[in-house]
Parts: C-alpha cells; sequence; structure tokens
C-alpha cells in the first residue's frame, strides 16, 4: 500500500443527502435523453405538444373560414400547406387539429390506464377466480384485431369524438391490464412486499405505497408506446368517417375527407399524414427508449453512456504507472494500484476507497474483512467492472485483471472481460436472483456462455452444479422458482451461478454469511477444490475471522475506505499490529463463560462517508494513540512491520 | 395475559407443488416444518438453530402469521393466531415484529430509510405528529448505529450492514413486545455484530422483550439464547435449555453441530457432517437423519446383528424403519428426538482451545 498522507482532507460539509434525493428523482429524465432515440422522441413529443397547447394561436387563418374562390389551391407563400376542396386555410387545420388529435391519444390511453391497471394490479393481489375471470376476459378481447373491435363499439355508440375515445380506449385496456398484472405479481414476490406486510401494513398502503411507485416506470413505458397506436387507431376511424366530426379538423378525418383528392392534390393528404406519422414515431421513440430503462430484462445490461462517457474520460486524471507484463512469474490475476474510488454526491465526490493496493496470484485466495460501511464491496464491485459510472467516480490508480485495464472499457469490451474471466457472488443474495425466472433458467443461462453444449447437457450440467453446493434433489428443484428456496440455498444457487463461468478470478462478496458451518465447509472445500484444479483466484469480503483463518491464504483488513494491515492470514490473525485489527479480534462472541456478558464492542462510531477525521482515520476510537500529536498530523503510511504491512505509526507497540 | 409469550403446538407447514402434466404421480409435497412444537415464556430469548433448508424462515413466518399452517396453532400472548381477522392480525403486528433474512431484499428499493421508518409509525399511528415522528427516528437510528446522515439515503446507498440495521430499526421502532429476528447479524461484522446484541439483550432486560433468534452461528446462540431448538428437516431433533443443549448436547446432529463450531482463532478443520440435508420434498423413512447420522454407523458397527444395509450403508435398523419419539433427558433441562440418546457420549466433544 503506497503511502496515503494527506489524502483525506474533505471538508465535512459534503454528504448531505438532500441533492442525492433529487438526483435519483431526475435520474430517469438523464437517463432517457442519455439515449439518442430518447432525446430525439422527447424533443418531438414535447414539441407536439406545445402544439396541442399553442396551435390556435399559432394559425394564421380562420381554419372554418370557407373561400369558394380559392378552393383547392397548391401550397404557396399565403397558404402554406394549400387550401382544401372548401377553401379553407390546410395550415391552420393541421395546426388546430393536433388538439383533438393528441386529445383522443391522450383520452385513450387515460381510459385504458384507468380501466386496466386497477383489473390488473386487482387480479394479481387476489389471485384466485378473480384472476382467471380477468384473464380469461383479456384473452377474448385480446382475440379481435383492434381496429375491427373499436370499430364496433363506435358503430354501437355513434360517431363523436367521445366514443372514439372510447373506443380506442376499451380496446388497449386489455394490453393495461395483462401488463399490470405481471408486473404486480413480479413485484408481489419482492421480499420487501412481505417485510411491509410484517410491519402490519394494510393492502391498501402496501398497493399504493409499495407496489404502484415500483410499477409506475413500466406503466408510463407501456402508456407512451400504446399512445403511439391508440393514436394511429384513433385516426383509423377519423379516416372511416367515424372520428371527429366536420367541420372540426383532426388529421385521420382530414386524411380522409382528402381521399377523393389524392390523384390531383396530393399535398392535402401528405401535410396531415406527415404530421400523424411524425406523432407516432416521436411517442415510439420515447417508449423504446423507456423501456431500455424500466423493462427488466434490460435494466442491468443499459445503463448510460455515449457522449457522457467520453467527456467523463477526458475529465479523469490520466491513470498513472500502469505497468503491465514487466515481472517474470505468471501475471497476477488481479493487481490493483492505488486506486480510489468516490461515490458521486449533489456536492461533490465523497471519497470511499483510498489507495487500495492488492495482488491475487492465480490459485490464492485474499479475504478482505472490515467493517461495515468500510467500502469493501464498492472496492469489490469495481474490480468486478460493475461499479455504476453514475454513482462511483474512479479517481485515481489501477486495476488489472489478468494484465488487462478494466478501467474504461466500452460496454462491449467490459461484457467480454467479465464473461471470460470474472465471477460475482453478490453481498445480497436474493435480490441478485430473478423472481420470475426458475433458477434452472437462470444457472443455464450462465452455463451456456462460452459453450455450445445442447440443452440435455445443460441441463446436466445445472444439476450437477446444484449438487456440488450441497442442495439435493437438483432435477425437481431446478424448475423451483427463488422464492420456493431458503436464504442460505438461495445463497449457494448465486454461488453456482457464478462457478458456472469457469471464472479465472472468483469475487465473493459475503458468500457464506446466512450459510451454518456445515454447508459453509462444503462450499469452501469445493472452491479451494476449484482453485486448485484450475488455478481460480478468490477474492473473498467477509466479517467471519474464523472462515479467513480456514480459508484464506492472505487477508488485507480495512477501515474507512484504507488498507491499515495486509499480510499472511497466520500472522495478522495470530499477532495483529494494528489497534482496529486486534479490537476486531477481541469483539467475536464465543466461549461458554462469557454468556450473557456484553461483547466487547468497539467503542465510538466509524467515520461517515467523506467526514473522516484529521491525521490518523482511526483515531477517535484507538486505544493506542493516547492523545500523541503524530496521530492527529498525518495519515499513517503502511510500513512493513513483523512481516506484514501495517498502517500505524506505532506499530512496532505490538500486541496490547 | 399468560406467562408464556408465544406458544407453537405441533405446528406444520407443508407447501404443495404443482402436479406434473400428464402424470400419475401425485404433487410434490414439501414437508418444511412439521409438527414443531415449543413455547416462548415472556421475556426470554428462544433460539433456533440448524442447518441451511431446514425450515428455519418458515417457521418463523408461520410464528408471525405471514404463513397460514397445514396443521398445528400458534398462540401469541394467549390470543391463536387462528381466531383473528385480517385486521386483528394487523393489529397484533405492532406486538410481534419480524426482521426478515435478507435486509436488502426487504426495504423497498424506492423509500429513504427516513420513509421506510415512518411508515411504520405511520401504519400503527404512533407518535402523532410531525416532530414526535422525526425525533423518535432520530432515536432509534441512534440505537442501531447508524447516523442521522443515513436517514435519506435509499436501500442502494448503504453498505449491507447498514441495511441490515437499517431493517433492525424498522421493527425495533414500535417497540413491540416479541422480536422475531432472521439471522439478525449474520451480515453484520464482529464489532457492529457485538454492538446489536449488546443492544438486542439491553431491550431484552429494560422492555422485558421476547425473542425468537433465527442463526446458525453457535456461538451467539450461547451467548444469548435461554431456550434452543434444533431444527433438522423441518423438526426440532432437540429442544431444551441453552446450556444443556449446548455444553451436553444429546441428539447426534446437535453434536455434529457443535463439533463444527470452533471458537476465535481456531484454525483446524473440526469433524464436519458429509452430505447435505436431504429434501424436504422427500424425507427419509424412519429417523430422518439417518442417511447422515455419524452415530447409527458406529452403533451398526458395533452390533451388526440389528443392522441393515441400505444405500448410506450399514445401519441400525430401528433408525431406517422407525420415527423415534422425543424422550427427555435424566435431568428434564431437554429433550432429544433419537433411539439411541442414552447411549451416546453427552460431553460436548472435541472444543476446539479457544
Ligand atoms: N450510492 C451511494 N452513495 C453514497 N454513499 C454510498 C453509496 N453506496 C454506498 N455508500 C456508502 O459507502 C460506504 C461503503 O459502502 P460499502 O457497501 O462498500 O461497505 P461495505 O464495506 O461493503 O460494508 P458491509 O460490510 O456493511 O457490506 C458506506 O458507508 C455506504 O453508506
Ligand atoms: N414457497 C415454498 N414452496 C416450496 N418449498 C418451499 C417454499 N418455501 C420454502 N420451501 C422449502 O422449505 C425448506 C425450508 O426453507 P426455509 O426457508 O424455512 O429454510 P431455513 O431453515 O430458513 O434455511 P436458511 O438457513 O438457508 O435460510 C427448503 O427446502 C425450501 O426449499
Ligand atoms: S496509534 Fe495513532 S496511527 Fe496508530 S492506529 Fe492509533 S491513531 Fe492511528
Ligand atoms: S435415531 Fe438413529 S439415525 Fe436418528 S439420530 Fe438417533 S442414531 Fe441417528
Ligand atoms: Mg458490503
Ligand atoms: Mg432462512
Amino acid at each position: 500500500m503506497s503511502a496515503a498522507a494527506g489524502t483525506t482532507n474533505q471538508a465535512p460539509e459534503t454528504g448531505t443527502a438532500a441533492p442525492a434525493a433529487a438526483k435519483q428523482r431526475w435520474s430517469g429524465l438523464r437517463r432517457v435523453v442519455a439515449q439518442p432515440k430518447g432525446l430525439v422522441g422527447l424533443t418531438l413529443v414535447v414539441l407536439y405538444l406545445l402544439l396541442a397547447i399553442f396551435g390556435p394561436l399559432l394559425a394564421p387563418h380562420d381554419p372554418f373560414r370557407q373561400d369558394f374562390a380559392a378552393t383547392l389551391k397548391a401550397p404557396s407563400a399565403a397558404h402554406w400547406f394549400g387550401t382544401d376542396q372548401l377553401g379553407r386555410d390546410v395550415f391552420s387545420r393541421v395546426l388546430i387539429g393536433a388538439r383533438a388529435t393528441l386529445g383522443v391519444g391522450v383520452g385513450g390511453v387515460t381510459f385504458a390506464f384507468l380501466f386496466g391497471v386497477p383489473l390488473g394490479v386487482l387480479a394479481a393481489w387476489r389471485r384466485g377466480w378473480i384472476d382467471a375471470l380477468v384473464m380469461r376476459v383479456i384473452d377474448v378481447m385480446l382475440s379481435f384485431p383492434d381496429i375491427v373491435f373499436a370499430l364496433a363499439i363506435v358503430a354501437v355508440l355513434g360517431a363523436s369524438t367521445q366514443n372514439v375515445i372510447i373506443a380506442v380506449g376499451v380496446v388497449s385496456v386489455p394490453i393495461f391490464a395483462r401488463t399490470a398484472r405481471a408486473v404486480t405479481l413480479s413485484i408481489l414476490a419482492e421480499p420487501y412486499i412481505e417485510g411491509s406486510a410484517s410491519l402490519g401494513a394494510s393492502p391498501k398502503r402496501i398497493i399504493l405505497r409499495h407496489v404502484l411507485p415500483n410499477i409506475s416506470g413500466t406503466l408510463l413505458t407501456l402508456s407512451t408506446l400504446l399512445f403511439a397506436s391508440t393514436l394511429l387507431s384513433a385516426s383509423g376511424l377519423g379516416f372511416l368517417g367515424l372520428g371527429t366530426q366536420p367541420p372540426n379538423p383532426e388529421w385521420g378525418t382530414m386524411l380522409g375527407e382528402s381521399r377523393s383528392y389524392i390523384r390531383s392534390n396530393p399535398y392535402l393528404a401528405t401535410f396531415p399524414g406527415l404530421f400523424l406519422a411524425g406523432s407516432a414515431l416521436a411517442f415510439n421513440l420515447l417508449g423504446d427508449a423507456l423501456r431500455t430503462i424500466y423493462d427488466p430484462a434490460s435494466r442491468h445490461a443499459v445503463r448510460k453512456r455515449p457522449w457522457l462517457g467520453a467527456l467523463r474520460r477526458k475529465a479523469r486524471p490520466a491513470s498513472r504507472d500502469a505497468k503491465p507484463e514487466a515481472t517474470t512469474g505468471p501475471a497476477p490475476a488481479v493487481s490493483v494500484r492505488d486506486l480510489r474510488l468516490a461515490f458521486r454526491a449533489g456536492s461533490g465526490l465523497l471519497e470511499v476507497v483510498r489507495a487500495v493496493d492488492l495482488d491475487i496470484q492465480p490459485g490464492r485466495t485474499l479475504a478482505v474483512v472490515g467493517e461495515s460501511g468500510s467500502g469493501k464491496t464498492t472496492l469489490l464491485r469495481a474490480i468486478a467492472t460493475l461499479a455504476n459510472p453514475e454513482q462511483v467516480a474512479v479517481t485515481g490508480g489501477t486495476i488489472l485483471i489478468g494484465g488487462e485495464s478494466a478501467i474504461d472499457l466500452t460496454p462491449s469490451a467490459m461484457m467480454d472481460l467479465r464473461r471470460r474471466k470474472i465471477g460475482v457472488v453478490f453481498q445480497d443474495a436474493a435480490s441478485a436472483l430473478n423472481p420470475v425466472l426458475t433458477i434452472g433458467a437462470q444457472i443455464a443461462e450462465a452455463v451456456r456462455i462460452g459453450t455450445d453444449l445442447d440443452a440435455a447437457a445443460v441441463r446436466q450440467r445445472c444439476a450437477e452444479l446444484l449438487s456440488d453446493v450441497g442442495i439435493s434433489d437438483p432435477e425437481r428443484r431446478l424448475a423451483m422458482y427463488p422464492h420456493q428456496f431458503s436464504g442460505g440455498m438461495k445463497q449457494r444457487i448465486v454461488i453456482a451461478i457464478a462457478l458456472a463461468q469457469d471464472p479465472q478470478l472468483l469475487l465473493a462478496d459475503e458468500p457464506t454469511s446466512a450459510l451454518d458451518v456445515t454447508i459453509q465447509q462444503q462450499i469452501l472445500a469445493l472452491l479451494g477444490d476449484i482453485q486448485r484444479k484450475r488455478g481460480m483466484a478468490v477474492l473473498i469480503v467477509t466479517h467471519d475471522l474464523n472462515l479467513v483463518a480456514r480459508f484464506a491464504d492472505d487477508v488485507a483488513v480495512m477501515y474507512a475506505g484504507a488498507i491499515v494491515e495486509h499480510g499472511a492470514v497466520a500472522q495478522v490473525l495470530d499477532s495483529p499490529r494494528h489497534p482496529y485489527t486486534q479490537a476486531l479480534r477481541a469483539a467475536i462472541p464465543g466461549g461458554a463463560g462469557r454468556r450473557g456478558k456484553p461483547l466487547d464492542a468497539i467503542g465510538g462510531e466509524p467515520p461517515m462517508v467523506g467526514m473522516l477525521p484529521a491525521g490518523c482515520a482511526f483515531r477517535p476510537r484507538c486505544q493506542r494513540t493516547h492523545g500523541r500529536p503524530e496521530c492527529g498530523r498525518a495519515e499513517p503510511p503502511a510500513e512493513m512491520v513483523a512481516g506484514r504491512k501495517v498502517a500505524c505509526f506505532f506499530a512496532q507497540e505490538g500486541l496490547s | 395475559m399468560s406467562a408464556d409469550a408465544i406458544v407453537a403446538t405441533a405446528l406444520s407447514r407443508h407447501f404443495v407443488g404443482r402436479r406434473p402434466l400428464f402424470s400419475a404421480k401425485p404433487a410434490p409435497v414439501a414437508r418444511a416444518v412439521d409438527g414443531v412444537s415449543f413455547r416462548v415464556p415472556r421475556g426470554s430469548c428462544f433460539a433456533i438453530v440448524g442447518e441451511s433448508g431446514s425450515g428455519k424462515s418458515s417457521l418463523a413466518r408461520l410464528l408471525v402469521g405471514l404463513l397460514q399452517p397445514t396443521a398445528g396453532e400458534v398462540v401469541v400472548d394467549g390470543e391463536p393466531l387462528s381466531a383473528l381477522d385480517a385486521t386483528g392480525l394487523r393489529r397484533l403486528r405492532r406486538r410481534i415484529q419480524l426482521v426478515l433474512q435478507d435486509p436488502r431484499a426487504s426495504l423497498d428499493p424506492r423509500m429513504s430509510v427516513f420513509e421506510t421508518l415512518h411508515e411504520a409509525l405511520a401504519v400503527h399511528g404512533l407518535h402523532p405528529g410531525r416532530k414526535a415522528r422525526a425525533e423518535r427516528i432520530a432515536t432509534t437510528i441512534g440505537l442501531v448505529g447508524l447516523s442521522p446522515a443515513h436517514l435519506d439515503r435509499f436501500p442502494h446507498e448503504l453498505s449491507g450492514g447498514q441495511r441490515q440495521r437499517a431493517a433492525i430499526a424498522r421493527a425495533i421502532i414500535c417497540e413491540p413486545d416479541i422480536l422475531v429476528l432472521d439471522e439478525p447479524v449474520s451480515a453484520l461484522d464482529v464489532s457492529v455484530q457485538a454492538q446489536i446484541i449488546n443492544l438486542l439483550m439491553e431491550l431484552k432486560q429494560r422492555l422485558s422483550l421476547t425473542f425468537v433468534v433465527i442463526t446458525h452461528d453457535l456461538a451467539l446462540v450461547e451467548h444469548i439464547a435461554d431456550a434452543v431448538g434444533v431444527m433438522y428437516l423441518g423438526r426440532f431433533v432437540e429442544q431444551g435449555a441453552a446450556e444443556n443443549v449446548c455444553d451436553a448436547p444429546r441428539h447426534p446432529y446437535t453434536q455434529s453441530l457443535m463439533a463444527a463450531t470452533s471458537h476465535a482463532g481456531a484454525t483446524g478443520k473440526a469433524g464436519v457432517l458429509e452430505g447435505s440435508i436431504p429434501s424436504p420434498l422427500a424425507v427419509p423413512s424412519g429417523c430422518s437423519f439417518h442417511t447422515r447420522c455419524p452415530a447409527a454407523r458406529l452403533i451398526a458397527a458395533r452390533d451388526p446383528a440389528s443392522a441393515v444395509a441400505t444405500p448410506d450403508g450399514l445401519l441400525p435398523r430401528r433408525c431406517v424403519t422407525q420415527d423415534p419419539v422425543s424422550q427427555a433427558a435424566p435431568n428434564g433441562a431437554s429433550t432429544a428426538t433419537c433411539h439411541f440418546q442414552d447411549e451416546l457420549p453427552t460431553a460436548r466433544p472435541q472444543l476446539q482451545p479457544a
């Protein structure tokens, strides 16, 4: 670990969370405009909406005034879009028609939303016969072509704007209901729903506060996409003379009226047609962009990107001293040098990982231990190339994975690196699994990467992996969903998925925290086996010092984002030199003699991110400093003491 | 009010799967919890331990009424859960709180910590008024060792341990009488773990709170529990006073669990059970532990005359064919469910030097 002096003088006023909340709220919008299609779509949609609002004010002529002296005139300076068969100004009629046309779209989608969404949520919530009934009705409704169905409704209700809205609305109700049901079902399978139920929240509250906000993204996307098709259906009805009645202009109606003149005066149909097509396109683009953000299937794939990324890269200081493949031995599986990571907060950057150095050779295991919140997960995610660049900035240093830099890759290079080399086990296993897919499907997805096994062989491999991680009856259990497994089983399934890709580097964040010793030993034995056979390197984040003792070769102790003690397990755990490591050892429960007595928690609070005390970060809680001024002056550099690196000015004082 | 906070009688929960299409086989039944009985006196701490997949979380859900039992009954504070309607159950929820196993997943991703805690108060109409609620929230967040700056964070902006503490804060903010904690400290580093355990023990003493703690950490059990139930494949194979069960385990399963626990600093590999827990879809005949029981193998080797050959080796006939019943230990402080419990050595095996 390199000298870390003078790195921690962040002003304590950083880290107010109000801007963070605001950022969260606006992040949807930012992610829309970060995609070209989103930007174009959103701009067009806004323009169309402005047109609908201000169109009547802009119209140069009275759109209803007939002028039989000037019928069917071609476009000219006076009449930009020409005049129609009654001599009315087409441009003005198009402007005015925007309101009616878009109004029908809005009305239709609103109608469908208001009826479809409650129906779908109700079906998902109550299940049973209500669900069955709703689904049957939906199936029947969906079996008619849209426009035929809408025609039938208008034919029954009579031709008017209002009835067109109802017709196109009814046509879209089943789509809303079905989607709302599907997303509600998947949200209801999330553990936080159970969490608030166990809190005592009423069904109404669960739906309003937990389900609706979480499905709103999907529903917004759907509304936008359906808007385009609703608009077209409505215009179709208008074209057939069943919509807005003359003389009121509406783009579909105008198209219908121009039918007879399509040969002689094509411009009559062209302009309303262009506006109509443009609006459908605009909403479709916007919907597509929203879908990339909210669709669960693509949620992890696309995040942000193009030009913003390039700018960001430039803003970053050029990485120092990257010296790959200079040494003689095998390249380390991971090599991290002077890595600094910071969260982007409203008020600037909050440094969470400060000047971390580490190396793992193939076949070796490094354990990272440290207090909750010390930055272990953030470090691990960065090495896994999974840090979300919208939230985490690499402010310095290098990460080499098998000799390749893992910083600032293009998305495709990153995916490739991940796929070829890295397996990751996340800290919260349950949330890493997709609740609506069977675990067989999820393991198979990982198995298929990089192999061309046939379906039967893939299935066979999945079953093997399951029994490898100690889940019996694998054949039958492959067809089960995540919620049908226990917490520890989910954790093991995530391990199986990580191993399925045959990684060269396994990054495991608390992989066995939900497992009892028996299974833990089996999993560790399995990992050890794979390590020996294939030289896999393992970085394991854990708080279980017993596990470290049994399984790891080296250990790095993190405190407030920096590594304070780093060396071989036997040395660091048996005779810790840093006061923090010593305190960690003392806090382990155990020993029958101490039953019921308070445990030796480390006094004081861990520092907040970005608000480190001056000097040594551990000083406010340190038992060794005794107010010595050195500790307050500068951050202690890591130095070799008794065979390991320790960052403490008084490491020589040794065991307390 | 009864003296027992929780009484569970012959509690079972079987999950019935979907019957395979075009197959004469009956639908698979997973016996997640299978005939569990115990009582938790007010103000005491009951621990449930057992291997992963043994049915601990399912049992916890049954206790708070999140799952309906297929058989048996839970009585909380003298009120049978089956007699409560939805409103009654929701009212009861203030007094019995469950902290779920996965802290990240159990917090709504769109709610800040403040909103989550506020919701708990709002649901039960506690501490009315903006200021009173904000104060209560600030005190609670301090109790679990988070700082007020964490209140405006969303779950994804917290570390794993911080999320777990937020989940615990949500459970204790309504001042419940009974707390059911599913692996409350397994996501926490030792120092925060110590802080939370100390907090729980303090709450227990000060407010005479009743705890049910689910854990796989036997060191923790020894430290905080008064009584313990050891679960294997949906049943309690041994239960009784914590010190008796931990120091003198009588069931072979408990014995191997204890043997595998190593205390601080131990580096040796303790003898651990082989194989994995059978699927609750296919519970073995006789004693459900016979497929892995080390004691049964020893006994069969000693007395081959009354043993039978099975795919799992030579085993005593009784273990394979006969369901053992639970019997009290001579001192009456614990019960175990094993045919041969009196023939096994009871001393705590292979304790690692601390
Ligand atoms: N998106 C974010 N914005 C701001 N701060 C964050 C964000 N994500 C995490 N943090 C903070 O950064 C710190 C480090 O988090 P990290 O998840 O890396 O901790 P950890 O060492 O893995 O802890 P644990 O053992 O509890 O999982 C924590 O204090 C956390 O509150
Ligand atoms: N909804 C369900 N449908 C079918 N089987 C289930 C369901 N829920 C749980 N099970 C099964 O019941 C068994 C016990 O699960 P449970 O979650 O109670 O275990 P646990 O003891 O809490 O384990 P862990 O320590 O891993 O959390 C598991 O085999 C699990 O697969
Ligand atoms: S003695 Fe000083 S330098 Fe060493 S850990 Fe304590 S405060 Fe830091
Ligand atoms: S009954 Fe037999 S198999 Fe079961 S625990 Fe006792 S000795 Fe082992
Ligand atoms: Mg973490
Ligand atoms: Mg569980």
